[in-house]
């Protein structure tokens, strides 16, 4: 992936997400998925752990996306849960609905890990109309967001250190504690954004002319991966269903 | 005059996008615990929380008063969603968002971005979900679902109250801390405090 | 052509406060300038015009102002090219360096001013070089240290080779080796000239050399201008007086009622049925750490009645040992005995600890008492409906801990409780401590400010090589060879003082 310019990636995650919406045959859609890890685990030598991991985050939601089309779509019925009936129709379309979030989720994850921020807002600012102000501005916020889980466990401690305590002397923070949080870490953002817009202004960020150090140039590698990928992902999911027939 | 972008706005308009992003993972989680206990009818809760995804864009555009700068916050958020928190519809959740955020700002730009009432705050959030709402149907297949109807009012009224009054809560609260004084929002007198 | 000239500069705010009040100011090219005086004197108000900012939205400034020869006043920071020949090293290392990559960071000011690249690389490489951190170029600027992250940002404000470095409190957060490393990069400085605002004036001076010239603020004017030594003599004690921070050598020969003034003190929470002496909080063979122990075999108490200082470089696991303690963060291995119950925990960065919008509020929010709220806000001299974030950092950090110790948690843990806080507010947070553990409870405390650890606490323990050691009587300890080992060397001023006092 280093190869790459990163915005290669990142527009074939665009054209698969766009083009799997109008994609409902769970055959087409098992074919395309086991393409993409062929391509994730060879191509970005990500880890048996590392997929698995990713799968599972998405699972309880692929699950409750299959359980209400299951019920809620009119079909030859096939089971009755209570007033509910389970139809044919509800769980074809619950199924390829529930494999078409593994789909795109999965490798937009594992790709997003692996992008380089700078090497993308580079990227950016060279081949689309994203101007410097707003990609360095996406830079600087790029660490803000690095930070934040600490700035929220800080907020949350600052509370529980002067929460009433319960029997067992634990602090109690409650939901009004948790949305006094959420205010502190959105002042605390604009506050520091306001000091960093000023850093960058006395830097010289609106300038009309710099020069632009870094480049991320197209290569033939990124046309190559691309025409691959692509083949690849229409073979994978035409292929079977030929295959099975209709 | 042309609205020329400050540093600052620009700044803040990301740093609303990041926050939101990050605060939404909590969303999600609350999501997924509501789905849960919802059982089959989870996938329906989407739409009781819907209207939280569309808060930042009337925030972003009421301090800023940037054409585009609630459509950029909206996207930023989904951006962070998507590479960094994990989301589960992926990428086209950056489409997703353009919408929403087109949605919501709209109503601000029709009445160049002059008028922050609780109406127009309202027809913002309606807006947003509305937009989104045709996306996500055309893309789940819900047309045709026995649940259309209510699937497209829960998120309306969610849309209403989440993504839209709540904005102009939020707004308020965020002006009285002091820290918006360098934005177009402090040049107009400072709202009655209700 | 000087460096900076400045003329009748006079800044007011929207409310009609004036900031800045007929300021005039020359510095030549490659000078070096203290500016001091007391919080609220303007002393960041004219680093902020003079680096081309606004220094108040909706306010009026007004005068001249030039830097190398580009007037300032009038100027639209984002319009007007090229940027302003000054770099600005702000006292929030985030805003020092803010990109992701430290190389990429310190390029940024000479890519802006559009030169080629192997010019940019040269300056890039020779700033890099001249603070000590080629090592480093490539790391991601969210891991530095404090120093090493001060460090960087001196190197990106040195890059595009500017007239005018301007320097507001640069070593605000760091320990004194980290302190040393910075002293040593400005004081070698050959071409820039330089502003300097900084409160560490005896660890500055110790570590080479302060500015020897010094231009003293107060309430928006210049007071006094010209060699250190007679600045003291012309305007020290009243400089003292107003809450400033001198050499400690100056100090000591100035009455220390008098400068306490009457302050009120915020009230103390009583922490019910504690004996006095009796061990609040203690640990045994305790390791810290968030993924690995930064901190082992740790041996610590606090007890009724006492106040307990920790010190120890940057990084070196204070502040993961008190959100230990504060059960904030699991301990690695061995036991925590809290006899006191939960204690309560004062952030190192105090805006992180606000919960509410307005002093009143925020002073309200552990569902405190009419009376301790009135008494609360009236010992801080604030507007009760003044908006926590519009406070000075001092205002600020002085709100925190108050807040914290009004409350009645028996156990106060308070990490570098004094930091941005001006003389008096350090002479201020020392009584206000010790009103706590007289009350009965007991505080245990970081802080890299010596001078408040020998006036404040009871007992110290230094923290050397992942171990804490020490925990003896304030005076033995910091007299000792144990700080001088953990890189902590004590002000030549005070070892003398200690000195005298044990002769």
């Amino acid at each position: 992936m280093s190869r790459l310019n990163p915005l290669t990636p990142l527009g074939l995650l665009l054209v698969l997400g766009a083009a799997v919406s109008f994609v409902l045959d769970g055959v087409a859609l098992v074919g395309l998925h086991g393409w993409l890890v062929v391509v994730l685990a060879c191509g970005l030598r990500v880890g048996v752990a590392e997929l698995a991991r990713t799968h599972l985050v998405f699972v309880p939601f692929a699950l409750g996306v299959l359980m209400t089309n299951a019920v809620s779509r009119s079909g030859a019925v096939l089971a009755e849960l209570g007033p509910l009936d389970v139809t044919d129709v509800g769980v074809r379309v619950g199924l390829a609905l529930a494999l078409r979030v593994l789909v795109v989720a999965v490798p937009a994850v594992v790709v997003g890990r692996r992008t380089d921020p700078t090497r993308l807002v580079v990227a950016a600012m060279q081949h689309l109309p994203l101007r410097p102000r707003g990609g360095f501005a996406v830079l600087t916020a790029h660490r803000m967001l690095a930070d934040m889980p600490q700035r929220w466990q800080l907020l949350l401690a600052a509370g529980r250190s002067r929460a009433p305590l319960d029997r067992r002397g634990a602090p109690r923070l409650g939901v009004c504690g948790y949305a006094r949080a959420a205010m502190g870490l959105l002042v605390g953002g604009i506050r520091r954004g306001n000091r960093i817009a000023d850093a960058l202004d006395v830097r010289g960020i609106g300038a009309p002319a710099r020069t632009a150090r870094l480049q991320e140039p197209f290569s033939r590698a990124d046309a190559l991966v691309a025409a691959v990928v692509v083949l690849g992902a229409v073979t994978a999911a035409v292929g079977p269903s030929t295959a099975v027939g209709p | 005059m042309r609205a020329r972008w400050k540093t600052r706005d620009v700044m803040l308009t990301v740093v609303l996008g990041v926050t939101f992003g990050f605060l939404y993972w909590a969303l999600v989680q609350a999501w997924t615990a509501l789905s849960v206990l919802a059982g089959p009818f989870g996938d329906l809760t989407q739409h009781v929380l819907l209207g939280g995804w569309l808060l930042v864009a009337p925030v972003a555009v009421a301090i800023t008063r940037r054409p585009g700068s609630g459509v950029v916050a909206e996207v930023m958020a989904s951006i962070v969603e998507v590479v960094f928190l994990g989301s589960p519809v992926g990428p086209m959740l950056l489409i997703a968002a353009l919408l929403q955020g087109v949605g919501s700002e709209l109503p601000f730009a029709l009445t160049r971005y002059r008028r922050f009432g609780w109406g127009i705050y309202a027809v913002s959030g309606a807006l947003g979900a509305l937009l989104v709402f045709g996306f996500s149907a055309a893309r789940a297949g819900w047309f045709g679902s026995d649940l259309l109807a209510l699937r497209l009012g829960l998120q309306i009224a969610s849309g209403v109250l989440l993504g839209g009054l709540l904005a102009r809560v939020l707004v308020s609260a965020l002006r009285r801390t002091g820290v918006l004084e360098s934005f177009a929002i402090a040049r107009e007198p400072a709202p009655a405090r209700t | 052509m000087s460096a900076l000239r400045i003329r009748d500069l006079t800044v007011r705010t929207a409310q009609g406060r004036t900031l800045l009040a007929g300021v005039d100011l020359d510095v030549d090219p490659g000078e070096q300038v203290l500016l001091v005086g007391p919080s609220g004197s303007g002393k960041s108000t004219l680093l902020r015009v003079v680096a081309g900012l606004d220094p108040a939205p909706g306010g009026t400034v007004t005068g001249s102002v030039v830097v190398a020869g580009q007037e300032v006043i009038g100027r639209d920071p984002e319009l007007d090219h090229p940027p302003l020949d000054v770099g600005w090293l702000p006292q929030d290392p985030a805003a020092g360096v803010c990109l992701p990559v430290v190389l990429d960071d310190v390029a940024f000011g000479c890519e802006n001013r559009a030169w080629p690249v192997p010019r940019i690389e040269a300056a890039v490489a020779a700033a890099l070089r001249a603070v000590d951190a080629w090592e480093w170029r490539d790391r991601d600027s969210g891991t530095l240290s404090a120093g090493q992250a001060q460090r960087a940002g001196l190197a990106a404000a040195l890059a595009p080779r500017p007239a005018l470095l301007l320097l507001d409190e640069p070593t605000a957060l760091l320990d004194p080796g980290a302190l040393r490393g910075v002293q040593a990069v400005v004081s070698a400085l050959q071409s820039p000239a330089v502003m300097l605002v900084e409160h560490r004036l005896d660890e500055w001076a110790d570590a080479g050399e302060l500015p020897r010239r010094v231009v003293a603020l107060e309430g928006g004017r210049v007071i006094a201008d010209g060699p250190a030594t007679r600045v003291w003599s012309q305007v020290g004690p009243a400089l003292a007086r107003a809450g400033c921070h001198l050499p400690w050598s100056l100090e000591a020969t100035l009455p220390g009622p008098e400068l306490d003034g009457a302050a009120p003190l915020p009230p103390s929470g009583s922490p019910g049925r504690v004996s006095p002496g009796a061990s609040l909080l203690a640990t045994t063979g305790l390791a810290v750490g968030r993924e690995s122990a930064v901190l082992t075999d740790v041996e610590v108490s606090v007890r009724a009645g006492e106040v307990v200082a920790v010190v120890g470089s940057n990084g070196s696991g204070k502040s993961t040992l008190l959100h230990t303690l504060a059960g904030e963060l699991r301990a690695l291995a061995g036991s925590i005995d809290r006899a006191g119950g939960r204690p309560a925990l004062v952030l190192g960065d105090a805006e992180q600890q606000f919960l509410a919008a307005t002093v009143a509020a925020e002073v309200a929010f552990d569902g405190a008492g009419a009376e301790v709220v009135e008494a609360t806000v009236a010992a801080l001299g604030l507007d009760p409906e003044a908006s926590v974030h519009r406070l000075s950092g001092g205002e600020q950090r002085r709100l925190s801990l108050a807040t914290v110790l009004q409350g009645e948690r028996a156990v106060v843990l308070a990490d570098e409780p004094t930091h941005s806080l001006d003389r008096a507010g350090v002479r201020w947070t020392v009584r206000a401590l010790r009103a706590v553990a007289d009350a009965g409870r007991g505080v245990l405390l970081t802080s890299h400010d010596l001078r408040f650890v020998l006036e404040v606490a009871d007992r110290v323990y230094v923290v050397r090589d992942g171990r804490l050691l020490g925990g003896g009587a304030t005076a033995e300890v910091l007299a000792g060879e144990l700080l001088v080992l953990a890189g902590l060397p004590l002000p030549a001023a005070a070892r003398a003082r200690l000195r005298g006092a044990a002769a």
